[in-house]
């Protein structure tokens, strides 16, 4: 055995000298890692469900209006266009569904309740992969296709207006010349959405009834869209507005500012949150390797004065911060994985829900074991824990070895 | 064909028995049609003696609730089916409040922020002044007529008076949350009790005429109290102290202007 092969067994055996000390040390390392880990996941699993109902609730991953729309979403906003052009600039391999609206505010009124809302009218079967309205109806059905009376409520809704399906409810809205328009539906369905402020804001009819109750004629207030890659949504947008120059096109990130800015947010805090971290871990491996050494001087001195290189004192000792790390790190690794593992099937955030809400987050978050980010943290850690450990690996070296064989304690 | 043969007698039997089904189908629907015919005759008559052409009167108005009351005077005045305008009085804390409802619009003014503010269709529902009556009520237009199917369903006698009991459903697609309204009116157009019922047929209020007597030289309902049927001793009561009908009312008092800037005007 080379002398340099052989301080991998010294590195090693040192480390079990002190073993409650190491093992301690173990723990906090692999504390820190499963801390840095598991919240990286956990935020990653929030913002993803934060784009995913901002995304998913309607917004789609892009959108198309008239100029001043968003604004004031009012009825006079609309446009209107030959189906055939629409049909032929939506036509893009790129697009995954696509669906035109009439969206206005409104109120749905019933016998002892009424309630502000957006009144959506559209053509349920094309909102499959586009929004969580494409999805099938908690109960009742969908209203029968063309001018008929029929109306979509949220659960919450329908609970609030202590109203249920096969009963009646009034809608009002503003028709095109300002006047009232208002017509008695009939409740055939009732949906559940992730967030309470859609199942409360949100009725849906269809859209030829919405057209000719709102004296619209064809037009509509919304085409939104989904991409196969969401990816690509600036190009599709920049397409589709040489297209329709005159129209308002814009991305998801545009529509929902909010959802754009807890994803810088999120990786941000990760970020802060390793650094943290890391800065801890970093005082108790130095620490204990501090010590290690200290009570070592006698020894390293020895060795050089036998004849041993300070340069292979210094990889000894850095050695053994390697398998401390390492051992921390891996040790880390397996806790997160198994605890992200424990909620693969969803975090359900229960009564912090309305908190959730708030932020636009879904009632349940899903956490996904991310190799790429596990791996990039454990390296991180690893690494830099080493290139911490330099001081005092620095310091066993450069001893002077007759002082130290003579040092008394 | 011999006259008394068995195929004779039972084309015979054939033919009456389907003349007698054309006469029953026919009878039926002709008093189907005359019973919806004599219901919206009586709801027009009861909205005309309510209203005539032109009407005046001054109001008080007591809404009670179990651990209060309060007393308001409006006047009011009406033109046609549709257009009404009524301003409080008394207290002085309310004097000054006004509603104006015209064809297409409700519009109410606030002397506290001297501001006129058209009221949306949403609040038409909603209680007017915190009472038990909505705007709706209020300005007794003539919309039950086109939202709603009128059905006589009972017919009785009291004290000399002939009873009719109509049945209103609303018509498929009229922006009605009620589930129906059962409406008791006089032979001579005195509306006695009106009861809204929710779509599980519930009652949910019913208002009650209390006191009928000569009013502007007509027999008038001047009393009648609006009863909340699901929330314990609260109602409201409007007794009319003073009315007139049929006096031209001058086309300025139902302007927009004369909401936020009352002109005078007393009855002659």
């Amino acid at each position: 055995m080379t002398q340099k092969t052989l301080i991998i067994p010294i590195a090693w055996r040192s480390l079990w000298r002190n073993s409650r000390r190491t093992l301690i040390t173990f723990a906090a390392i692999a504390v820190g890692v499963w801390s840095m880990i598991t919240l990286a996941a956990f935020m990653d699993a929030w913002v993803g469900s934060v784009v995913h109902e901002a995304t998913n609730n309607l917004t789609g991953h892009g959108q198309i209006h008239q100029q001043g729309y968003l604004d004031d979403p009012s009825v006079e906003y609309r446009f209107s266009l030959p189906p055939a052009s629409l049909d032929e600039a939506m036509e893009s391999p790129q697009i995954k569904a696509w669906n035109r609206r009439v969206r206005v505010p409104g109120i749905v009124r019933s016998e002892r309740e009424s309630a502000p809302i957006t009144l959506i009218g559209l053509d349920p079967a094309r909102e499959v992969d586009l929004s969580f309205y494409g999805n099938e109806l908690s109960s009742g059905r969908q209203p029968k296709e063309g001018h008929t009376a029929e109306i979509v409520l949220g659960r919450r809704l329908a609970e609030r207006l202590h109203t249920r399906i096969g009963k009646r409810v009034v809608i009002l809205s503003q028709n095109s010349s300002g006047e009232i328009a208002e017509s008695g539906l009939r409740v055939v369905g009732l949906f559940d959405a992730s967030l309470e402020e859609i199942e409360l804001g949100f009725v849906f009819i269809t859209l030829q009834k919405a057209q000719s109750l709102l004296d619209i004629k064809d037009a509509v207030h919304e085409v939104a869209f989904t991409l196969y890659n969401p990816e690509e949504v600036q190009s599709e947008v920049d397409r589709l507005k040489q297209v329709f120059s005159d129209l308002d096109v814009s991305t998801w990130s545009d529509l929902q500012p909010l959802a754009q800015t807890m994803q810088e947010m999120s990786a941000a805090m990760i970020g802060v949150w390793t650094v943290i971290m890391f800065i801890i871990i970093a005082f108790g491996m130095v620490n204990t390797l501090l010590m290690a050494v200290y009570e070592r001087t006698r020894e390293f001195g020895l060795l050089q004065a036998l004849g041993m290189k300070p340069r292979l004192i210094l990889s000894q000792v850095l050695l053994e911060a390697a398998f401390m790390v390492g051992i921390g790190v891996v040790v880390g690794m397996v806790i997160s994985i198994l605890s992200i593992y424990a909620f693969t099937n969803g975090l359900d955030l229960g009564p912090l829900a309305a908190g959730a809400d708030l932020f636009g987050s879904g009632r349940v978050l899903y956490p996904k074991l991310d190799l790429i980010i596990i791996f990039a943290i454990s390296s991180f850690v690893w690494i830099m824990g080493i290139l911490s450990c330099l001081w005092p690996a620095w310091r066993a070296a450069r001893r002077v070895p007759v002082t130290t064989i003579n040092q008394s304690y | 064909m011999n006259r008394f043969s068995a195929a004779w007698y039972r084309r015979f039997f054939e033919n009456r028995f389907y003349a007698l089904i054309f006469l029953a189908l026919f009878c039926f629907t002709s008093i189907a049609q005359a019973n919806e015919e004599k219901a919206l005759q009586l709801i027009e008559g009861t909205l005309d003696q309510w209203r005539s052409d032109y009407s005046y009167s001054v109001t008080e108005m007591v809404v009670h609730r179990p651990d209060w009351e309060r007393s308001l005077t409006l006047q009011t005045w009406t033109r046609g089916k549709k257009d009404f305008l009524g301003r409080f009085t008394a207290p002085s804390k309310d004097a000054g409040n006004a509603t104006l409802t015209l064809d297409k619009g409700m519009w109410i003014f606030t002397p506290k922020i001297n501001q006129v503010i058209k009221l949306p269709a949403s609040m038409l529902s909603q209680s007017w002044m915190g009472s038990d009556f909505s705007y709706n009520d209020l300005s007794r237009s003539d919309k039950i007529i086109q939202n709603f199917d009128h059905l006589v369903t009972d017919i009785s006698n009291q004290d000399g008076h002939t009873l009719y009991t109509i049945e209103s459903i609303p018509k498929a697609e009229s922006p009605v949350v009620w589930g129906k309204q059962t409406i008791v009116i006089r032979e001579d157009f005195i509306i006695l009790e009106q009861t809204f019922y929710d779509q599980d047929m519930v009652p949910v209020k019913r208002m009650v005429t209390t006191d009928i007597s000569l009013l502007g030289g007509r027999l008038y309902p001047v009393e009648m109290r609006m009863i909340s049927l699901e929330e314990e001793d609260h109602w409201t009561q409007i007794r009319v102290h003073e009315g007139g009908f049929d006096i031209p009312l001058p086309g300025y008092l139902f302007t927009l202007s004369n909401l936020r800037n009352p002109r005078p005007w007393s009855a002659p």
